[in-house]
Parts: structure tokens; sequence; C-alpha cells
């Protein structure tokens, strides 16, 4: 397989395993590319795709360690977790279908939940300035946050299984 | 209870979902970058993630100044509103003191684009784009958008905020990059911003081979070699914002590029008034803004970028006005934040085109300069005027071949300023922002057959 080629494929899925364990946006983007610099310098593009995403994830597992290297018995524990949730529900298609599952989940909230969650995730509002916006304290929006985080847990898990 | 690292995971996963769902972040497309680093002989060392944050954040901090003084700079209210794609940073960069006999292109929701990815996504008629943090590797993508009219290239390190969280990153072009889009067939104007990786080669390359109208480059390094390069091409309108890396030479090859209707120095703070003086004779040239050059209120101190920050410059000053003609198209002159006086005003007589004058916050200037302004000025501005007093107010409105009186933030008016500017019935455009005037006065100045700018009503 070309070299691009074998980026285009995988770049997606192991940038989103990363994002999932944790990783900031821009840290996700680099291991990323770390990731495939090393697949593709041991010739993994030759391998069948499963092999070769999974060894992508334990390159990428492997380098996120070295940054961890403060907490690495809770990372390791936290990225071995995040690796078996992979391959229940993500591994197949890149996470596209948690992502779909997760767009319906907020499609059936309330609308001042999804107001919240856009608010939130998308405008980056402080927690001061939804306090404001939705006459709550801003504890209030903490709890807020927090129960409509396990509504989508556990909606996501439900149209998952 | 502690949560056991399935818990951790599942939280962790969610926020992803959570920010890519909602929050519309992507998954980077990073062919480019992976081949380019799989070709390099050697495995370069990767600068330690901690020293980049560091170094971004520098830069963040420049942004914010830069972005503050630009606003300043242009003398535009604060616009808090967000329109469509673009935050108010991103806007002021594009703004244009539009003439339409000048043609310059109108920037309409260009297209917002920060990845390869998100320009191989346009469609391929595209007219104009906006991109943010581009490097070269993104560049080719935008010879596909063979419609493409007009570019904005910034490197910013205010990203759309994720959790609340600015994200610092600067990403740059080079010339090497840069000169590639000289193939676009109908690219007119290009607006580069913060891009200090380039030297000018490839900006002279873009301008030449592209044919470009209109060239903007804001918080740059621009030097004397690079503006004698992209001025050998038969641009229309050259705009060099707050940028202070040259000096007498690079107005002299300006001035050489008799194509020029349209020049803006707004912000060079640290320019002389003999090297500006070198702009004279430019025959074609109706359109100058030289507002803020010189001004130690714009002088801030904090730099966008590592380029050692001048010191202001002798900036407007009379001795520049006398030694500024001839200019016999200069319709609009922008002298806002100078350093004239009464005496300086009257060289404004060898200008025989001039109709469009801004003289805000030039301390120094009385009734009696006011006064002897040339008859045909018909759009004066005097925005920020600490003494907009009795006399000065008679002498305006004395004058009948005004049309246009710009008194924003003025200080220092008469009791009955408002009864007088009532008289003033040959105006057709009054601006009195900032003033603070009775229901009375306002409503008085409301029944006025002119478009009236009246302060925002305080609310209580």
């Amino acid at each position: 397989m070309e070299a691009s080629e074998f980026v285009k494929q995988h770049q997606a899925g192991l940038w989103r395993f990363l994002r999932s364990v944790g990783c900031d946006a821009a840290l996700a983007e680099e291991l990323t590319q770390d990731a495939l610099l090393v697949a593709l310098r041991r010739d993994i593009a030759s391998r069948e795709e499963r092999t070769a995403a999974a060894f992508l994830r334990t390159t990428a597992r492997n380098l996120w360690m070295k940054r961890r290297h403060n907490d690495r018995r809770r990372a390791e524990q936290l990225i071995d977790a995040a690796e078996l949730l992979w391959q229940d529900d993500a591994a197949h298609d890149d996470g596209n279908q948690l992502l779909e599952a997760l767009g319906r989940c907020v499609d059936e909230l309330p609308e001042r939940s999804r107001a919240a969650l856009e608010r939130s995730y998308h405008d980056g509002a402080s927690r001061a300035e939804m306090a404001n916006e939705l006459n709550l304290t801003e504890h209030g929006v903490r709890n807020m946050m927090q129960r409509l985080r396990k509504a989508l847990r556990e909606c996501i898990e439900r149209r998952t299984q | 209870m502690t949560d056991t690292p399935e818990d951790d995971a599942k939280n962790a996963r969610l926020e992803w979902l959570l920010n890519e769902r909602v929050g519309g972040e992507s998954p980077p497309d990073l062919q480019h970058a992976v081949l380019a680093r799989l070709h390099e002989p050697a495995t370069a060392a990767h600068p330690r993630r901690g020293s980049r944050m560091l170094a971004a954040a520098m830069v963040l901090i420049g942004v914010a100044a830069v972005v503050a003084v630009s606003q300043f700079a242009d003398n535009r209210p604060a616009d808090n509103s967000q329109d469509g794609h673009l935050l108010n940073g991103e806007q002021s960069t594009l703004t244009n003191k539009q003439n339409p006999a000048l043609d310059l292109v109108a920037w309409k929701d260009p297209s917002l684009v920060r990845s390869r990815q998100d320009i191989e996504s346009l469609p391929a008629d595209t007219l104009q784009v906006f991109a943010i943090n581009l490097n070269d590797d993104a560049l080719p993508a935008l010879l596909r958008l063979h419609k493409l009219e007009a570019l904005a290239m910034t490197v910013s390190t205010y990203e759309r905020p994720l959790r609340g969280v600015q994200k610092p990153r600067a990403v740059y072009v080079t010339d090497d990059g840069l000169e590639r889009l000289a193939s676009l067939p109908n690219l007119r104007a290009l607006v580069l911003e913060g891009q200090l990786k380039l030297k000018g080669p490839g900006i002279a390359r873009v301008v030449e081979g592209a044919h470009l109208r209109e060239l903007k480059l804001m918080n740059m390094a621009v030097t004397n070699d690079m503006l004698r390069g992209v001025c050998k091409a038969p641009l229309v309108s050259l705009q060099l914002h707050s940028s202070q890396t040259f000096s007498g030479g690079g107005l002299k090859a300006i001035a050489a590029c008799q194509t020029l209707r349209f020049l803006s120095l707004t912000g060079c703070t640290h320019l002389e008034d003999l090297w500006i003086a070198n702009l004279s004779g430019m025959k074609a040239l109706e359109e100058l803004y030289l507002n803020g050059v010189g001004s130690h209120t714009l002088f801030s101190g904090i730099r966008l970028n590592p380029l050692p920050e001048e010191p202001p410059g002798s900036g407007v000053t009379d001795r520049l006005l006398e030694n500024l003609a001839p200019l016999p198209k200069l319709r609009k002159l922008d002298l806002s934040s100078g350093y004239i006086t009464d005496k300086g005003l009257l060289a404004l007589r060898k200008f025989p085109a001039l109709r469009d004058l801004s003289l805000g916050s030039n301390e120094d200037i009385s009734a009696s300069g006011i006064d002897s302004l040339p008859k045909h000025i018909e759009k004066l501005s005097l925005v920020g005027h600490r003494s907009v007093d009795a006399k000065m107010l008679e002498v305006l409105l004395s004058r009948s071949g005004l049309r246009d009186l710009n008194l924003a933030w003025c200080k220092g008016q008469p009791d009955d300023a408002v009864e007088q500017l009532c008289k003033a019935t040959h105006l057709t455009s009054l601006d009195v922002s900032g003033w603070e005037l009775s229901d009375a006065d306002r409503e008085r100045l409301q029944k006025l057959p002119v478009t009236v700018k009246l302060p925002k009503i305080k609310k209580n």
C-alpha cells in the first residue's frame, strides 16, 4: 500500500483513539503523526488493515505513556480500558457509529440541555457565563453538565449494545 | 467513591465525542505532514512540547495586543457580534475602506479553512478564502480553486475556544510555499497577516505571476527589499498595517509603483516624516491613509512577533505636508492621530483633488486652521478632537462646500452646539456619536433633513 493511502486510511481512527484516551487535539495530532511514521518505517503498511491498526494503537499507547511518566500506573490502566472499549465499539468503523449514536442522543435532549452543550462545547462558554444565561449558580451549571454527561453516556451505551 | 479506569475511559471517550459532534472538531489530514517527515534525511529533533507551548503563549499575548491596536487604529467601535464564520479579530483583517471607483474586492462571507482537508472540501468555484494557520503543505490544495479571487492567510494563536481554553498554535507559510499560488488565474487580492517566515520573494512571485491588484500585509516583517520586489507589479492597492521594518527606501519603492491608487500605512508607528515624503509625485494615488503613523498612543511596547519594536517616528507633521505634494489625484487623506498644526494645513492647498480629509486627534488644530482648508473639501472628520469650541463650530458650519461632517467623540462643544448644527442645512451627513445629548437635542437632530449618527442611548 502507498504511504499516503496508508496515512489516509488510519489517521482518523488513530487520532480519535487518542482523543478518546483524553489527549488534547494538538497532542493527539502529534502522536498520530509519530505513530504513523514508525509504522511506515517498519513497513507495517503492507500488513492486513486490522493488524496495522492494532500496531498503530499500541505504538500510540507507548508514545503517550512516555508523556505520562508522572502517573504512569493510572495512565496505563486508563489506556488499557480505552483500548478494550475501542475494540468493542469503534475499531470496526473508526468511531463513526459512536458519533452517530451521540448525535441521536443529543437530538433527544430537551432544548435547554442541547443549548447548554452547544454553549459549552461549541462556543467554549465559561461556567460563569452559562450560569448567567441559564439563571443558575455556577454550582448548578456543574451539576447540570454532570447529569447531562451521565445521561449521554448511558444513552450511547444503550444504542451501541 | 473513586472512578474505575473503565469509568475514566468512558468519560474521556464522551469528551472526545462531544468535542467532535457538538464542538465541531474533526480529525486532521496528516498525509502531507507525515510524508514530508518520512522523506526527511534524518528525523528532525522535535521541539519539546513545553517550550513550544511557552513560545505559543508569548505569541498569544502579542496577538491580543495587536488586535486591540488594529481596532483602535481603524477608529472602529468594538463589535462584539459574531458574523457568519469569522471572529472579530479575523473580520478586522479583511476590513477594506471601500471606494467603489477603485473596484477593490468586497469581502463577503469568505470560506474559512484551517487545514488542507478543509480546502479540499470546498467547491471548485469558491471565490474567497480566509485561511488560519496553514502551512506550505496545504497550499497546493488551493490551486484547484480556479475562480479564487481573494485569499487571506493569517497566523493566529487565537483559535475557536474548546472547553473554554484558548489553544495557542501558530503555523506559517514560507516563500517557497507561497510562490506556488502564482498560477492561480483569477486571484486579485491577497491578505497576509503575521506571516513572519515570508522574506519577500514568494510574495513578489505571487503578486507578479497572478497579476494581483491588491495586497495587504499586516503585522509582518516588511522590509525595503520586500517592497522593492512587490512594487514592480502594477498593484492598485497596497496596505501595510502595523509593520515596522521598512524605511525611506521602501517608501521610495512604493512611490515608483505608478499604478497605485490606494495606499495605507495605518499603524506603522515608526515612520519618519521625511521617509513618507518620498511618496511625493505619485500620479495615480487617490487615497492615502497615514492614521496612527508616529503615534505614541499606538506604540504598545508589546509585539505580536519576535521582531524588535521600533520607537515611534516623527509621524505626520507639518514638514511632511509641505513635502508631500504633488499628488495630483489625491482625493482622500487620513492624517488622524498626527502632529499637524494650523500652519501645516496651509500645505493642503497644493492638493487640487482633495475632497475627503480626516484630522481626528490632531490636538494643535484650531478654528483658524480649519478656516484655511481648501474650499473643495466635502468630507471632514475631526473624530476625538478635544476642542471643538464655539469658534471652531462656527467656522465648520460656515463652510458651504462641506457635505459630510464627523464630530464623533469630540469635546469642548458650546452649550448651543446643537442649535448651531441645526442651522447647517447644507450638510448631508453628520456624526455626533459619543456626545452627551439631552432628549430634546436628540429629537431636534433627528428631525434634520440629513443623515445623522447619534450617540447610543445609555441603558439605566
